[in-house]
Formats: structure tokens, C-alpha cells, sequence
């Protein structure tokens, strides 16, 4: 057991040490010089000096595979380069818009996971009723529903009873805000603000509940499909008729059984809600990991974009492991 | 209603049919069985697959989910359980009154659940022992009727064998503390070694425990070994019944002279495929006859060939 959390480390270790050497040979081949990038892109009289310390820094002049093992190093100390489109430290950019997506996807899956399971279960116990028919409608609907223009219809929405839930916070609390975690619900219960804190949760609120549309329906929906299913394998039938009562019936024996996969199609469903992140990040005007690739991109801004990739690759990695974890505890034919 | 001679009966079927919806139509795969199964009685319900024997094994343990049609009567335990269209009683029976024991045992236990914690679901609903000690002590005992250690309560079901499961199922069934035992297919995925096992182990149910008890089966070699009486089906019907060593000797109906042939007791009249003092082959030896009951002489014939038989020593 101990061993498998030993090579889990491992591999995800390996893993993060790959993703930065590959992140390095996405700046080499992209088009123009790499060191005038890595310098962000400076110009005016001190430009040639910049980019000449950014090329020594680099190491240009080594061969390739000492190159891609110095860009690893500094890499993994935090030397992250300087963003082009902000003109401030990629680290710091990077950090404080991962810290505002983190407290988006974190509300959204605090909702999406009870929610998309209750719905499945109610919906695997009703199969065929008026309840199923109409949720199961719902759910097709809203897991394919595009995502930005559920956010444009909800500030519609919102504008029209007169609130406008853009930003992270109210302007007119920016003044006395100081930022000490980045996590904004956080930062105004620290400040002991209760009116701040629930105005940063109003605007958090309605982006999460539009990020959570698509892993909520798409969950509910295989929950449905699993577990329907589920209630007539062999041992299920067996423990009816060994008089197992309703609740223990569904808790564990079937929902056992479609919990571990459910668990994983959150885990990698989490990718599509950084790109619903983005999105709706960027319709509700407000700061984020999303939004920061955006800019990035439009802006050709590498350092920028290989951390902000590598960023969202890590969380990927991290969530993918904890789910691995979860579903070994759940699964006992799991072997590790 | 039932009538107070019917509640001494444990297994009455009148008229009984039960069938599937498909498209429209109604499949009917039991049609108008009538039996009677006295309290302490043993049935074998003989046929091959497709025969309709497990849906109505599954309806005598009160396994009738909603998609069933139903039609005729039902009582099992005193209880009614099919009265015309309507399932009225089949959750009163279940896991109370009669228990089942699957045909799959691997696949009817809990893949996620300690065999223990199986034991505990099924004693806390079905017999209310909410203590997991009190729980363990009783699991304890109902393994100890089939020949199991303590120890497997600690495993989770695909850590046992076949057979291991098997008596685990065995076991499992007999935790609601049923009166009415209904075994599908019990021998059907094991080795000849641990088939001859479990058949006494089930027979015993009957003889030693003296529970009701029901047998579903393709093999009809192994109803003498279980079961008293003898019920042939074939498409849904009953076509032939009688106690199981009448049937097995004078077979009437064609179908179950079949059945008979089909397996190893061919001749069913005499001992059942067991080893006699005579030829080894003897049981199945189309050729038997009255010389091959003293043990035939190993000829050598020449050109180092040698054969043991009878005919050849004539």
C-alpha cells in the first residue's frame, strides 16, 4: 500500500518533470527568438541588453538537452520569466488568477457533485416516471448547452432585477480590501466584513453554477445509465431476495458499484470546466487562470501560456491522483 | 384469503403462469402450473434453459419484479403471494419465509462488501441484530453449517474459490432464518469434486435442518441426491411428476426419458453413476450386461495391447 503511494509520487513526479521539458521545446520551436520572449518581448533603448542576458539565461548556447535540464532547474525554483501582456512576473500573475479560478471550480464542484449524484440516483429509482422523463430531457439539454451563452442569458437575467454580478467584488470595497490569501471569500471573512463576503459570494455564485451545468448533467446522467443497470446484477437481485432492505439496497450494493467511475468522470471532467472557466471567467469580467490563457494566447505571451499550461496541468495531475486514490478505496478489485 | 389446509403447505400453485412483456405480447414462460409442496416436503423442478424453471423458482422465492404478468395463484408459506394479475404478498415471503440460493454464487455476492459486512446487511434487515459482535457471532455459526472458518468473514468475495462461495451463498441464505429454501442451479459452475459437496450439503437443508426445500436444475443425476419429488417442465409446462426414484426408473414421458439419456445416469434403474464392485465403466457402457457386475480380467491380446472388458473376453 505504502509502496503504491510511493510510485504514485513517482510517476507524478516524472510526470511534472516531462510536462516542464516539453513546456521548454514549445518556446524553442515557436516562431522568433526564444530569449527575445523569454524577455517579454522588451523594446526601446535597453531591448538588445535584455534580450542578450535572456539568451545567456537561457543558455542558448549549450546544446539542446543541457538546455531543456537549466530551463527544468529554474523552472522548478520559480523563475517563471516576465509576462508580456501584464508587464509583471508570470509567477505572480499566474498565481493570484489560479488562486481566483481555484475558488470558482471549487464552488462549482461543491455543488456539481452532490447535486449530479442525487439527480442520477432519483433518477435511476424513477425510471420511466413523469419525474425521469422530464430530468432526463434537462439533462441532455443542459449538458450540451453552450456554456457562454448560459452566462450572457444569466447576466441578462441578473441585469434585469438589477444587479450585475461582473468582477470579483464590489469596486466601492476595493479600497479598504487587502488581499492576503487571494481567496477572496476568505480574505473578507479575515477582514471580518460580512457584507464584503456576502457580495463576493453573490458574484461567485452565479459563474459557478454555470460551470457546474456540464459535470453535474453529464454525471447525472451515467449515474442514471450505471445505476439502473446496476440494480439488477446478480447481487443485487440476490440481496432482495435475502430480504436487504430498500435504502442498503441502493446505498451499498449499487451505488458502491458506480461511485468509483462516477468519481472519475468528475476528475476528468475537470478539464472541460478550466475551458468553461475561461469562457465564463471572461463574460463575468472577472480574474482568472482562464482568462489569463486567453490574453496570453492572443497576445503570443509564452512564458505566460507554458505557465499557465503548466499551472492547470499540475491541478489536473493532483485532482487525477486523488481520484485514482478514491476509487482504490471504494474498489477493492482495485490492486495497487 | 387462505384456507388453513393451505397454510400447511408450503409451496401451492394453481394454475400459475408468468410471463414477460415484450413489444406488446405477452411471453409466457411458465404456463398453468399447478403443484403442492407439502411443509418439509423436497422438490426438484427438472428442465433445460429456457424451460422456465428459474423464473418460477425466482417467483416461489418471491423474486417477481414489476415487468412480470401474472396470472393463477400463489401461496408459499401460508402466504399469498400471486392472486390473478396481481403480486399481492411477494415482499412479505422474501427473505422472511424463503430465502434463494443463486445460481452464480461469485456474482451474487457483494464485489465491495467483506463477506462479514454481507452477513451483517442481510442479518440487520432481515432478523433486526443490530450489534456487529452479535452479527459475527451468528455469521460464525450459519459457516460453521457449511463447513467454513471464521476467517472468511474478513475476505472480500473475490478472494474465495468457487466452491467457497458457493457454501457462502449457502450460508448467506439461511442467515433470515427462512423455512422454505429455494436453490437455483446450485451445482451448475462447480467440478464434479465439489458438485457431489454441495448437493449433500443442499440435500441436507432438507433431511438434517427439515426446511422446504425447492431445487432448480438442467442435471437430473442430482435430483435424487436433493429432492424427494420430481417435477419435469418443458416450455413453461409441467409435463411429467411423481417422486424422483419412480420418475428416474419409469420414466413415461418422452421428454424426460431424454433428459434422463441426456445425462450420465443412463441407467437410472440401477445404481446412479456411482462406482459398483463390478466394471469401472459399467454406469455408462452402452454394452453393460449381467457379466460386467464381477470385474472383468485385463486381456492381453498380443503386440502389447491390452484391454479390460467383458465382450471381448466372451
Amino acid at each position: 500500500m505504502v509502496g503504491y503511494y510511493v510510485r504514485r509520487a513517482l510517476l507524478g513526479l516524472t510526470l511534472i518533470l516531462g510536462l516542464i521539458a516539453l513546456v521548454y521545446l514549445f518556446v524553442y520551436v515557436a516562431p522568433g527568438n526564444p530569449a527575445y520572449v523569454w524577455a517579454g518581448k522588451p523594446r526601446g533603448p535597453k531591448a538588445a541588453e535584455a534580450i542578450e542576458l535572456a539568451a545567456r539565461e537561457l543558455g542558448l548556447d549549450q546544446p539542446l538537452h543541457i538546455q531543456v535540464a537549466s530551463f527544468v532547474c529554474r523552472f522548478l525554483t520559480g523563475s517563471w520569466g516576465a509576462s508580456v501582456a501584464f508587464k509583471r512576473p508570470v509567477a505572480e500573475v499566474v498565481l493570484g488568477a489560479f488562486k481566483a479560478t481555484t475558488e470558482l471550480l471549487l464552488l462549482s464542484y461543491a455543488i456539481s457533485i452532490p447535486l449530479g449524484l442525487y439527480l442520477g440516483i432519483f433518477m435511476a429509482l424513477r425510471r420511466g416516471s413523469a419525474a425521469d422523463k422530464v430530468l432526463k430531457f434537462l439533462s441532455s439539454l443542459l449538458a450540451s448547452i453552450p456554456r457562454f451563452w448560459l452566462a450572457v442569458v444569466v447576466i441578462f437575467a441578473f441585469y434585469l432585477i438589477g444587479f450585475q454580478p461582473l468582477g470579483r467584488i464590489d469596486p466601492r470595497y476595493l479600497a479598504e480590501f487587502r488581499e492576503v490569501t487571494g481567496f477572496y471569500l476568505l480574505d473578507a471573512l479575515l477582514m471580518s466584513r460580512p457584507d464584503a463576503f456576502l457580495d463576493v459570494l453573490a458574484r461567485l455564485i452565479p459563474p459557478a453554477l454555470i460551470v457546474a451545468v456540464y459535470p453535474t448533467f453529464y454525471v447525472a446522467k451515467y449515474v442514471r445509465f450505471a445505476l439502473s443497470e446496476k440494480l439488477y446484477e446478480d447481487y443485487v437481485v440476490e440481496a432482495i431476495s435475502l430480504g436487504v432492505s430498500r435504502r442498503t439496497l441502493v446505498m451499498r450494493y449499487s451505488l458502491r458499484g458506480v461511485l468509483p467511475a462516477a468519481f472519475q468522470l468528475f476528475g476528468i471532467n475537470l478539464v472541460y470546466s478550466f475551458v468553461d472557466a475561461a469562457v465564463v471567467e471572461t463574460v463575468f469580467m472577472r480574474e482568472g487562470i482562464g482568462r489569463v490563457l486567453v490574453e496570453g494566447l492572443l497576445r503570443s505571451d509564452y512564458p505566460l501560456i507554458v505557465a499557465a499550461f503548466f499551472t492547470v496541468s499540475l491541478v489536473m495531475l493532483a485532482v487525477n491522483s486523488a481520484v485514482d486514490l478514491v476509487q482504490k478505496k471504494l474498489e477493492p478489485r482495485v490492486r495497487v | 384469503m387462505v384456507l388453513a389446509q393451505e397454510s400447511r403447505t408450503a409451496v401451492l400453485a394453481e394454475s400459475l403462469s408468468l410471463g414477460y412483456e415484450d413489444m406488446g405480447a405477452v411471453f409466457w414462460a411458465v404456463r398453468g402450473v399447478s403443484l403442492e409442496l407439502p411443509r418439509g416436503g423436497s422438490l426438484c423442478i427438472v428442465g433445460e434453459s429456457g424451460s422456465g424453471k428459474t423464473t418460477l423458482g425466482n417467483a416461489i422465492a418471491g423474486i417477481i419484479p414489476p415487468y412480470v404478468r401474472t396470472d393463477g395463484r400463489l401461496v408459499v408459506g401460508g402466504v399469498e403471494v400471486v392472486r390473478g394479475s396481481r403480486v399481492v404478498g411477494a415482499d412479505r415471503i422474501r427473505g422472511r419465509v424463503v430465502t434463494r440460493i443463486p445460481q452464480n454464487p461469485a456474482a451474487s455476492l457483494n464485489p465491495y462488501l467483506r463477506v462479514g459486512e454481507i452477513f451483517y446487511d442481510v442479518l440487520r434487515d432481515s432478523r433486526g441484530i443490530g450489534s456487529r459482535s452479535e452479527s459475527r457471532g451468528e455469521a460464525r455459526r450459519l459457516l460453521s453449517l457449511v463447513g467454513l472458518e471464521e476467517e472468511v468473514l474478513d475476505m472480500y468475495p473475490h478472494e474465495l474459490s468457487g466452491g467457497m462461495s458457493q457454501r457462502v451463498a449457502i450460508a448467506l441464505s439461511l442467515a433470515p432464518g427462512p423455512s422454505i429454501v429455494v436453490a437455483d442451479e446450485p451445482t451448475s459452475n462447480l467440478d464434479a469434486y465439489l458438485r457431489g459437496y454441495i448437493v449433500r450439503l443442499i440435500g441436507d437443508l432438507n433431511r438434517r435442518l427439515g426446511m422446504t426445500l425447492v431445487v432448480i436444475t438442467h442435471d437430473i443425476s442430482v435430483a435424487e441426491l436433493m429432492c424427494g419429488d420430481l417435477s419435469v417442465v418443458f416450455l413453461g409446462e409441467i409435463v411429467e411428476r411423481g417422486s424422483v426414484s419412480e420418475v428416474l426408473r419409469k420414466p413415461l414421458h418422452p421428454y424426460t426419458s431424454e433428459l434422463i439419456e441426456a445425462s450420465v445416469l443412463e441407467r437410472a434403474g440401477r445404481k446412479s453413476g456411482m462406482r459398483t464392485e463390478g466394471c469401472a465403466y459399467y454406469a455408462r457402457c452402452p454394452h453393460a450386461g449381467g457379466e460386467c457386475l464381477k470385474p472383468p480380467p485385463m486381456l492381453r491380446l498380443g503386440d502389447g495391447r491390452e484391454v479390460r472388458c467383458w465382450r471381448l473376453a466372451r
